[in-house]
């Protein structure tokens, strides 16, 4: 029978004993962490000193302009799309001490630091990624997660995920979320740290394959500024809800600022007009 | 939290239903260490869930659903593109010769209709209750069977 041969496949997908077991003894501790109520996950803040240092750093640093051209495709993929960034690689000495600290201690893994804002995060950061008037207007979410490993959950404002390899930053992701009557809005820069090991610059893409993809816009704002805006829809358990992101490519950051609406409760033209005049706000 | 679970309660129905986490985030994200994380997120969303489950059923499908929604954020982020090329999934030792082929099939199939093929065929769910667990119209859910099955056919058939 056709089934036995799949469930033969499945049967030998297995995590490890030792992680089972590994991933077990953290959920005890941490259920014993809470029952006894000693648990007070004071959020990892960033030194206000790293801020401080950051901060002299942006003014130091300038803004030069590059000759690099960066690119960005959207193509359909597997009824979703996928999206590939050719973005100026950053250059590993630009990048904080406090960052490069803690991606050698990441080895190959990665993390979450929380910030109270996206202006906190670029200070610690030492550079400008965008500042936005429109998106400041509205009322500020929360992003988190949780990293490798035992990290702790982070939810703040704004939230760096830092990816490592071999001890040094890979991609660091600056996460944010704003809300504004029933929209939602969740904004990604992405940067791509340079590879000591690699001559060029290195490309890094995303798929998403689980919403369908109804539709691409290029849509130019009045700076200039040259974004693609897809549509997509997904089935959320019953509910479907379309997608609006842009992704474009401002100060050697790849960007996603998106918005996702559920039409029966919110317009979606609406929310498109929304998510333009967000990008209007791009400089 | 409403009504806190005992670890024991925690253990047990970890014990009972790690497999099949592993098993949904595996297939998913394609990636043994980023499966992992998410096994250990799932169930740390379980410690933070008051809910009171009615059966191991129960428990069973809100875990499938608290998977594939971990999956779908993990699947949202940049870096994981990376991590999925240099997926570690040689480590699984294969019974009969075509498995591992059979496997990578699986793999490759888009996501609705890797689940399809596993809560159906594998999880013994009927295809009404597995379109109720992924929201879907049950037409629906069958079409992704019907062509999960074919592009899987010429493996299934092999033997």
């Amino acid at each position: 029978m056709e089934s036995k041969k799949l469930e033969r496949v499945f049967d030998r997908v297995r995590l490890s004993r030792e992680r089972e077991d590994a991933i077990l003894a953290d959920l005890t501790k941490k259920h014993n962490e809470e029952v006894s109520n000693m648990k007070q996950t004071a959020r990892r803040r960033v030194p206000a000193a790293a801020l401080a240092a950051a901060v002299l750093a942006i003014v130091l640093a300038g803004t030069a302009v590059a000759a690099y051209l960066s690119r960005l495709t959207v193509t359909p993929y597997e009824g979703g799309y996928k999206v590939r960034t050719e973005a100026k690689n950053i250059p590993q000495e630009s990048l904080p001490a406090d960052l490069r600290e803690r991606a050698a201690a990441l080895g190959g893994k990665s993390t979450h630091l929380p910030f109270g804002s996206w202006d906190e995060a670029e200070a610690y950061l030492g550079r400008e990624i965008a500042d936005n008037a429109r998106l400041d207007q509205m009322t500020k979410g929360e992003c988190g997660g949780i990293a490798s490993g035992d990290t702790e959950a982070v939810s703040a404002p704004c939230v760096i995920l830092l990816s490592a390899h071999k001890g040094l930053p890979d991609i660091i992701e600056v996460h944010a979320s704003f809300r504004e009557n029933l929209c939602h809005f969740s904004v990604e820069a992405v940067l791509i740290a340079k590879n000591p090991l690699l001559d060029g610059d290195k490309a890094i893409g995303f798929t998403n394959t689980l919403a369908d993809l109804t539709g691409t816009e290029t849509y130019v704002t009045p700076s200039g500024l040259e974004t693609t805006i897809v549509t997509s829809q997904e089935d959320v358990f019953g509910t479907v809800y379309t997608n609006y992101e842009a992704q474009f490519i401002l100060n050697d950051a790849t960007f996603r600022v998106g918005t996702s609406v559920n039409e029966r409760q919110a317009s979606g033209e609406e929310a498109l007009a929304l998510l333009k005049e967000v990008l209007d706000a791009y400089e | 939290m409403a009504d806190r679970r005992t670890a024991e309660e925690i253990s047990g129905i970890y014990r009972r239903h790690v497999g099949t986490v592993y098993q949904v985030c595996l297939m998913l994200l394609k990636s043994v260490p980023d499966a992992e994380d998410a096994v250990q997120t799932v169930f740390r969303k379980l410690l933070e869930y008051g809910g009171r489950f009615e059966s191991s059923e129960h428990e069973k499908a809100w875990l499938i659903v608290t998977a594939r929604n971990e999956c779908k954020n993990q699947l949202r982020h940049w870096w994981r593109t990376r991590r999925a090329d240099s997926a570690e999934l040689e480590g699984l030792a294969w019974e009969a010769p075509g498995d591992g082929e059979l496997w990578e099939l699986v793999l490759s199939l888009p996501e609705r209709e890797k689940l399809a093929v596993y809560l159906h065929y594998y999880q013994g769910y009927s295809t009404g209750e597995a379109a109720e667990l992924l929201g879907a119209n049950p037409a629906t859910f069958r079409s992704w069977l019907v062509r999960a099955r074919r592009k899987l056919k010429d493996l299934l058939e092999e033997e």
